[in-house]
């Protein structure tokens, strides 16, 4: 008799290779609701998985960033005419490519930060134009610039959050996985666990023995093969790369990133196992 | 935008709330560091060390004396020693050195033992020696706290690594001075908490959530509140404007710092969960001390 109730935590998602790339997937859907709830700042974290894809489009983020660049513009002088798109001028697509920017624009009005206007004409909306646009147009119009102003970290912001939204659509319209991006979750799962009644508990601290656990057992799974060291070696420098690791003495990961995503990730693969457990009960 | 909430019972009794979170972080770290006590908050010792490099740098303000410091400098490098040379002898203290301290560091014979050794104690960093020839030895715990730290004559030392390791170090220390000043308090002496801390302290302790079954402290830190906080004390309590500039940029520097605030967001700064948490109890145990006192249970 399988217990209902059991809890959830790193050592049961790190054993198995079917519960890790489970709970990966999961993670890349609570990442996007996020985003779709207005926090695009949680997109950086992902920023740069997307050419560990192999043959992967990067068509999102073209459109993203040809529309941004363009609104910035548009902010810069005061007119939304310019927030608007259409699918015929971005750059970089061959004619018969047209499909791809289509798809992509579909993809940015579902995740909300867009409205289709017509079939091939997006419009951005007011909470990317707020959230992406503001901090850059200074630098799209500043015709004064000099080294003592520059802020490489508000500029540099856009194209990290552009490439982790890219990352994260591709990655959940291909159903594909990045294997480091596999290990990067394992490797961050120590962070939350569902106790037995169902309450979830957070931290933002791993510990040395969590992070050694989880990283044995990933090794001995079958499906990374001998390939397991690159792949770690990978995941450790995205962590470090996206500002995902805050400290190392204690290993303390970003408090922002445990909230919005790997807590609801947990969340919800802890429900669909129990729906699963049920169903098969009643069977 | 929802309209921000500031509790103003918090601001009221901002000192005993302060105090109270103090003792229940110092409790906490005890329990977890050297194993006395109740685990109450935290799960393990790594959170309870990445709490203390919260408090990295309150001792280095010129509101303690520099004795204590120079002391336990003394005692860090003889552990780097004994840890680069693999020499457990280092680690034992006998008369001697006690009377060396007292020579250089121009402390009067008879209060080494009394101000400066027995605080040590109480934080395990020493322990009575279990050598008849010596009077002390350094707790194995803080040896191997510290032991890898003080290398950096010995080998080359990242920088990055080195200055995290001693803000754990520095920080147990100053939750352990600030703590204990505030217990000499309620014993009758001058209240101890610097401002720029206390300050940081309450901008956390405005986000408590009023009327609700579980004490929750908000985590995001909006700039009305800070404004709120600020005009409570400059206007009501009647503090001096630059008095008060002065305290809330050291407060922020500390909090920026120390990753108190851990990022920016769009409705305000992210505070520390851990911090949050620690903050929580200090509230969770006020209550219940005023509840036993009223109603006598």
């Amino acid at each position: 008799m399988t217990d209902m109730s059991a809890a959830l935590d790193f050592r049961r998602i790190t054993y198995r290779w079917a519960f890790l790339r489970g709970f990966a997937g999961e993670v890349i859907k609570s990442a996007l609701d996020a985003v779709k709830g207005g926090r695009v700042d949680v997109a950086q974290y992902f920023a740069n998985l997307l050419y560990f894809l192999p043959f992967s489009s990067t068509s999102v983020e073209k459109v993203l960033f040809y529309s941004l660049v363009k609104a910035g513009r548009g902010y810069v002088e005061k007119d939304p005419s310019l927030y608007e798109v259409k699918a015929s001028e971005v750059p970089g697509f061959d004619p018969d490519e047209i499909y791809k920017v289509k798809t992509a624009f579909e993809f940015l009005s579902r995740l909300g930060m867009a409205d289709l206007v017509a079939p091939d004409i997006i419009r951005l909306r007011l909470n990317t134009i707020k959230g992406i646009v503001e901090p850059i147009a200074p630098f799209l119009a500043a015709k004064d610039l000099n080294p003592q102003n520059f802020n490489p970290d508000a500029i540099a912001y856009p194209y990290t959050v552009i490439s982790g939204i890219s990352a994260l659509s591709v990655m959940d319209k291909t159903d594909r996985l990045p294997n480091s991006f596999t290990v990067m979750a394992g490797l961050l799962s120590p962070t939350v666990h569902v106790e037995r009644d169902g309450t979830i508990k957070r931290k933002t601290v791993i510990e040395k023995d969590e992070w050694i656990l989880a990283r044995s057992q990933m090794s001995k799974l079958k499906q990374f093969r001998d390939k397991f060291e690159v792949e770690y070696f990978k995941a450790v420098g995205l962590l470090h790369e996206n500002r995902i690791i805050v400290k190392t003495y204690p290993m303390e990961v970003s408090g922002t990133l445990v909230d919005m995503v790997i807590a609801p990730a947990y969340d919800r693969y802890y429900r669909l196992r129990r729906e699963r457990i049920i169903s098969r009960m009643r069977k | 935008m929802t309209e921000v909430k500031v509790n103003k019972w918090a601001l009221k009794y901002y000192r005993p709330l302060t105090n109270e979170v103090m003792l229940a972080i110092m409790d906490e770290v005890k329990a977890h560091i050297a194993g006395s006590g109740n685990k109450t908050v935290l799960s393990s010792r790594d959170e309870a060390y990445a709490l203390a490099s919260r408090f990295d740098g309150v001792l280095y303000r010129p509101f303690f004396k520099q004795r204590p410091m120079r002391i336990l400098g003394a005692i860090i490098d003889r552990c780097g020693e004994a840890h680069n040379e693999k020499v457990l002898e280092r680690l034992y203290i006998g008369k001697e050195f006690i009377d060396q301290w007292g020579q250089v560091f121009k402390i009067p014979p008879e209060d080494v033992i009394k101000e400066y050794i027995t605080p040590l104690l109480r934080l395990h960093i020493l322990k009575p020696s279990d050598r008849p020839e010596y009077l002390y030895r350094v707790g194995m715990e803080f040896f191997h706290l510290v032991g890898p730290l003080a290398q950096f004559r010995a080998a080359l030392v990242d920088p990055e690594k080195y200055r995290e390791m001693r803000a754990v170090v520095n920080g147990i220390l100053s939750i352990y001075v600030v703590a204990h000043a505030v217990k000499s308090k309620i014993h009758g002496e001058s209240a101890r908490i610097p401002w720029f801390l206390r300050l940081s302290m309450l901008y956390t302790l405005s986000g408590l959530e009023p009327r609700v079954a579980q004490i929750r402290i908000r985590d995001i830190l909006e700039l009305e509140r800070i404004n709120y906080v600020d005009k409570y004390f400059v206007h009501e309590k009647g503090l001096p404007v630059e008095l008060w500039r002065s305290i809330r940029e050291e407060a922020f520097e500390f909090m920026d710092r120390n990753k108190v605030i851990e990022d920016v967001t769009s409705e305000g700064y992210k505070l520390n969960d851990i911090w949050i948490r620690m903050h929580e109890e200090g509230v969770r145990r006020y209550v219940q001390r005023l509840l036993r006192r009223y109603r006598g249970f």
